[in-house]
This record gives structure tokens, sequence and C-alpha cells, in this order.
């Protein structure tokens, strides 16, 4: 870990550890937006993290990035970072004005020019950044929220993910890239940064449930001495560790052509194994896990929530799938990155 | 939770030729049919030319120190041949758990004239060793073992029996835990040593246990006073255990924990793409994306291996998480193509099918069962 990247994981530790508390997380869901959490997330720079100081950003790169959106799930802040800061890079990109306001991003298809759904946080933020497709290349348009129609929806985790009624005409500005790349890169991103949360929300399950299984005791014993039990914690540690490594190698892997297909890899895992972790730490709660005031549920409903997000195991297995049907893929090539002369199994039927 | 923290390591430019040269080498003889792909090939494949023909190449033992016919390279360079062996399937069983742990033992532990006597034969692929642990009556519970080793003039006479003993009946060597000193309740693991047997010895009478399939891979080892000479006794009297416990990290976290079936589900993919069976590829990524993963904790632990760190821990999780991925693979892959398993089958899907069901018992055993390193997981995360 670089001495930057090390100060900005315990600026922003001490920070969540502060104010991304139960209680906060339990009046957020309550309809109080965090705004000690966002103000001194936004004081401390993290919503221009990743963005050059030239372009107007903070500095750090995409790995900074990643490792403090694990630590934004590790204690399931209720503030829209990842996606702020998707909204950021791209305002950056363009040159265009931001950090000034709160803003989302959405990638309009043909039949959302009337209405957008599942738009993150949009009754708390100011505007969305929406980018359509127009002929080869996007268009973008900020979309003030302020006098807009928001209709409140939530994910599993009541996270907001509000449906806007577009009113107004929207000033479209061209943009020179191509629509498809634009959307695609913030996928990918958009994926990695949630695979991240993920991966601290299990970091966050795992500890709960350490901590429980010594403090828990039946049959005279701690719950952490029952063979059963044991089984459970390994599956976490298990789990955790892995996504923990995967990570790792996806930040290091950023702007690297084999990127995309690392994404698609690490989002498909973590999505799958969301519910290995949840499902093996309320079983190792059992009764308490299940009560609103135990705090397991503000991470295991982010992780069933999530899994869906940004793609879930059906999308991104597909997407690969497309990948390995091309006559020159080689799985074990791509998994090592070493192309040439290789063995095969031999004849088949 | 600090421990399961591993860093990314990605290899270097000279790390990948490296590869390829491997890689190209093997295909080379897999063409020339100097062996053919099994699953399971580390347990399996025994093939004493193969092992000596690796041994030519510098790729026996290539960690170990120069000095001793090593080559003294990194961790890393000996995963990236176990992988490359395993993905092919070739026969590297004969000399595998010299070069994973004895080799590294006598290294660490071992005396001058040990190192200069066993180190430069392992490393030719000419010195095979086995594993003496489990015993009758001591499976998972090692610490109950009852082998004894009684000091006598010049060296020890070892009475006892050892069992599951992988590839006795063509190994040199057996680096056997015994007991030197009577066992004491509270402190069970006291009083044990490694010694190195010589199976050719008098009074050492190896019986093959077949495998479910009816195969020669394990065996009885019966010590019926065995003299082992005093300059044959590894590290310290009293120590084994704690000797033992520092190779558990090579043994437990290595690619053979995530690839045993790998060349089963390369053939399936191989078939699926053939049929353009999308929907059936869609299937193989989730497989191959939970490889991935389990491959980024493997060589995060091979990593911290080099810089001598303690990652027993996630090693355990390693091989608990990559042993279930092995049996799973064939479970998968089955429903996709169906096909009548057989192991003598010509159509080499169905007889990697066959290998890879049939073998799948053993994975989640041998090594520490899942039901132990659950255990030591959960011990190691209380404590953390």
């Amino acid at each position: 870990m670089s001495e930057m990247k090390e100060f900005i994981m315990d600026s922003t530790e001490k920070i969540l550890r502060n104010l991304s508390t139960k209680e906060i997380r339990e009046s957020f869901e309550e309809g109080d937006w965090a705004s000690s959490l966002w103000d001194t997330c936004e004081e401390a720079g993290l919503t221009l993290l990743g963005i050059s100081e030239e372009q107007g950003g903070v500095g750090g790169d995409f790995e900074d990035v990643l490792g403090v959106l694990y630590l934004m799930g590790k204690y399931a802040a209720p503030v829209p970072l990842l996606e702020v800061l998707s909204a950021n890079a791209v305002l950056a990109s363009q040159g265009m004005e931001f950090g000034d306001k709160k803003r989302v991003i959405h990638f309009i298809g043909e039949a959302e020019l009337e209405r957008i759904e599942r738009i993150p946080f949009a009754r708390y933020v100011e505007q969305v950044v929406v980018i359509k497709k127009e002929g080869e290349t996007a268009a973008l348009a900020l979309l003030d929220l302020s006098e807009a129609d928001v209709k409140h929806h939530e994910n599993l985790a009541a996270e907001p993910r509000d449906s806007v009624n577009i009113n107004a005409a929207l000033n479209w500005i061209s943009l020179p890239e191509s629509y498809e790349e634009m959307k695609e890169k913030d996928l990918l991103e958009t994926a990695a940064g949630k695979s991240a949360q993920m991966t601290g929300a299990m970091e966050a399950v795992l500890n709960l449930s350490v901590f429980y299984s010594k403090e828990r005791k039946q049959f005279g014993r701690p719950l952490h001495k029952f063979q059963a039990i044991q089984h459970h914690l390994t599956s976490m540690a298990g789990e955790y560790a892995a996504a923990y490594s995967t990570l790792q190698v996806v930040a290091a892997s950023y702007e690297k052509p084999y990127f995309p297909q690392y994404v698609a890899m690490m989002k498909t895992e973590l999505s799958k194994q969301a519910n290995t972790v949840a499902k093996a730490a309320h079983q190792l709660h059992a009764g308490i896990g299940m009560t609103y005031e135990h705090e397991l549920h503000h991470f295991t409903r982010r992780l069933w929530a999530w899994r869906d997000e940004a793609g879930n195991e059906t999308y991104w297995t597909n997407r690969l799938a497309e990948l390995y049907m091309a006559e020159d893929h080689d799985i074990w090539e791509q998994i090592t990155h070493v192309k040439g002369d290789r063995v095969h199994a031999g004849f088949t039927i | 939770m600090r421990q399961l923290q591993l860093p990314a390591y990605e290899f270097n430019e000279e790390e990948n030729q490296f590869r390829k040269e491997v890689r190209a080498f093997l295909h080379e003889e897999r063409e020339k049919g100097t062996f053919k792909t099994h699953a399971d090939s580390w347990l399996s494949g025994y093939s004493s030319e193969f092992s000596s023909l690796l041994g030519e190449k510098g790729w026996v033992g290539i960690t170990f120190p120069k000095e001793y016919g090593g080559q003294d390279k990194s961790y890393i360079y000996r995963y990236i041949i176990t992988e490359e062996l395993l993905a092919v399937g070739a026969p590297v069983a004969s000399h595998w758990f010299a070069d994973r742990q004895s080799g590294p033992l006598l290294l660490k532990f071992g005396t001058e004239e040990q190192k200069n006597f066993f180190i430069p034969q392992i490393a030719k692929g000419e010195c095979f060793f086995s594993i003496g642990l489990s015993e009758p009556n001591s499976g998972s519970d090692l610490g109950s073992l009852q082998t004894t080793a009684e000091k006598v003039n010049g060296g020890w006479l070892v009475n006892g029996m050892k069992t599951w003993t992988s590839g006795a009946h063509h190994s040199h060597y057996m680096i056997t835990l015994c007991r030197t000193s009577p066992r004491q309740e509270e402190k069970k693991h006291a009083g044990m040593s490694q010694l190195i047997i010589d199976l050719k010895s008098d009074g050492v009478t190896i019986r093959p246990i077949q495998f479910l399939t009816g195969e020669h891979h394990f065996n009885e080892v019966f010590l019926e006073n065995v003299f082992v000479p005093d300059n044959r006794i590894v590290g310290e009297v009293g120590n084994g255990w704690a000797q033992g416990m520092t190779e558990l990290a090579f043994e437990r976290s290595g690619p053979e924990r995530i690839l045993s079936t790998y060349p089963l589900l390369e053939e399936a993919i191989k078939i699926l793409k053939e049929n353009k069976d999308h929907s059936g590829l869609a299937i193989i990524a989730g497989l191959v994306a939970r490889m991935w993963s389990l491959r980024n904790l493997s060589i995060g632990i091979a990593n911290l291996l080099q810089e001598g760190k303690d990652v027993n821990l996630a090693a355990a999780l390693v091989k608990d998480l990559g042993n279930e991925f092995e049996q799973y693979v064939a479970e998968v892959v089955r429903l996709l193509i169906p096909t009548m398993p057989d192991k003598e089958a010509e159509v080499t899907y169905s007889r990697l099918l066959a290998e890879s069901i049939l073998h799948g018992p053993g994975f989640t055993l041998r090594g520490g069962t899942t039901e132990i390193l659950r255990g030591i997981v959960a011990k190691g995360v209380v404590s953390a």
C-alpha cells in the first residue's frame, strides 16, 4: 500500500467510524439525509478522488477509489459516494463544472426520454447527469431535480432508487465519445466499485459474526466452540479472503486490457457469494439477527441489494460466454496472461 | 481482519517468459506422447522418467539454493511450474512431496550433511519422499499418534504403523512423525520427532491400500524395529510437531488445491465451444470466475510465503474452498455435457469426468479434512 493510500484509508475509516454509525443509518432509513457524514466526506475531498488535480480533483488513482468504497461498504455508509464519483469523473473528463453540486449519472435508452428509473439517491441530490445516444456519439444534459417529480423507491437495503419524470426540456450537449464506450466504462467502474463495497460489507458481516460467536453462550459454551458454527465462520472468512485478494488484483489491473474480464469475474463471484455470507451470518446469529434492532441487516441487506446492481451473475457470465465463444479465446491464457504454445487434453467426442 | 487481507501479486515479464517456456515444453512432450493428461495427476500420475526429465530442466526444487543443485528462484517460479503442470494433468506424483515439502523442510531444519546428501538428488527429480503422518488410530487427531522411536546406540529404533501413505511404493524415503518421548496429556504435541526412514531398511513392510477405483496410490507402512541412524533425525528431537506445522502453509495453499479437475473443465469448454453452446459457457464462466478468485488468494499466499510470513489461516481457506471447487467442477459439467463417465473411455471428456468424480472424495480429505480445516480457521478468526 502506498503511503498516500494508507493515509486516505486511515482518515476515511476514522470519518466512517464516527459518522456512519448504526444510529445514523437508522435515522437515514427514517428519511434523514446523513448530512454530517456527507459533508465530512466532501471536506475530506472524497467526492473528488481519482480525478487529477489539473482537472480539478484531488488526485489519487482508481485503486484509492476502490479502497475508499471498500470502507463505505464496511461501514454501510448511507451516502452515494460511488454514484457521485462516477458523475464527477464524467464531468471532469468533459471539462465541465463538477463538485459544486451533488450529481449522479444515468445512461438512458430511447424509451426513457420521459421517465427515468432507479436513480440512486435522486431525492437527495441536485442533478442527474443524463447521457443519451446521439447518432454515432453521445449527448449529455443536466437534469435539475429541485423542480422535478421524484417518486420514492428503494432497494432491499432501503437505499433510495427513485424514479424521476423528465418534465422540462433538456439542453443537450454533444460529446465526441461513443455512447456505448462511455456507458461500458461507467458500468465497469460501477461494477468494480460495487464489488469493493460488497467486499467491505463481507468484512463487517464476518466481524459481527465472530463477535457474536464469542459473546453468545448456549449449552454452557460460546457458539464458536460448536463445529457447525465453525463451518459458518470459515465459510464467511473464506469468501471474504478470496474477495479481498481479488479486489486487490482488480485494482492493480485498471487500464490494463484485461480489466473488463476481471471486473466481470469479480462481480460474478461477489454477486454469487453475497448470499453465502449473508446466509451463514443469519444462521449463526439466529433470532437476534433478524430483528431490526441488531445491525447485521444493514450489511446483509446491502449484499442482497448490490448483488443485482451493476450486473448480476447472469448478466456477467453471459458477457463472459460471449468472449469464450471467440475462436482464439483461451481460458488458461486469459487467466495467466500468457499466450503461446500450450497443451490440450486431446481428442473429444 | 488483517490475517485475511492478502495483497495482489502481479507476475513480471521475466516470470511470464518462464511460464511460456514451461508451457511450450509441456506441449512438446505431450505431443511426443511422453504423457497423457489425467485429472488429479499429482496423486495418481507416477512417472519417474517424467520427474527426472523435469529435474534435468531444473524445474524440480527450483526454489532450492544453487549450492545444493537448485535454481535459487522464488516461490512464484515454483507456482508457475506447478500450475502449468496441473493444467495439463502431467504425471508429477513421484516427486511432488519431495519438491513441495521434504526438500524445503530439510533446507530449513536439516543438517549440512542431510542437505548435501538429499537436496541435490531431489532437485534432479530422482529422489522421492512420502510423508508418514496418519496411523490406523490417528487420523484427524494426529496428536494421538503411537509410532515410537526409542533411543538406542547410534540411532533410533522405530516401531509402529503409518497409513494412507501416498506413493510409499515408489518413494525412497519417508519423513516419519513419531513419538520420541511418552505422551503427556496436557501437552499432547510435545515429544514428537521427524525421522527420515529409508524405505528399503530392514523392518519396513509396505502394503497397498486399494483406492476405490482399484488403483494403488495409498499404502500401509509397517515399521518393525526399524533402525534409523542419529544423522537421519530432522532438526531437534522433540520438535517434530512444530517443524511439521511449518510445512502446512506450503501444503495447503498451492494450485493443487484448486486445479485437480482443471483438465476436465478445459475439455468441457472445448466441447461447449464446438457446440456453440452459449448458455453452457455462461455456466462455465461462473466456474472460471470462482477458480480465478481462489487463485488470486493462493498467489497472494505464495508471495507472502516467499517473504516468510505466517499465512496458515489463509492457506487453510484455499484448501477448504479450492477442494470444494474441484469437486463442484465435475458436478456442473456432467449436466452440461451428458455422457457415461468411464475411466477407460477413449473419449477424453468421459475419461476425465470419471477420474474427477471417482477421485473427488479424496480432495476434501487429504492434507487435513474439511472439518479439521474449518476448526483451525474458526479458532484463528476468533482469536484474531
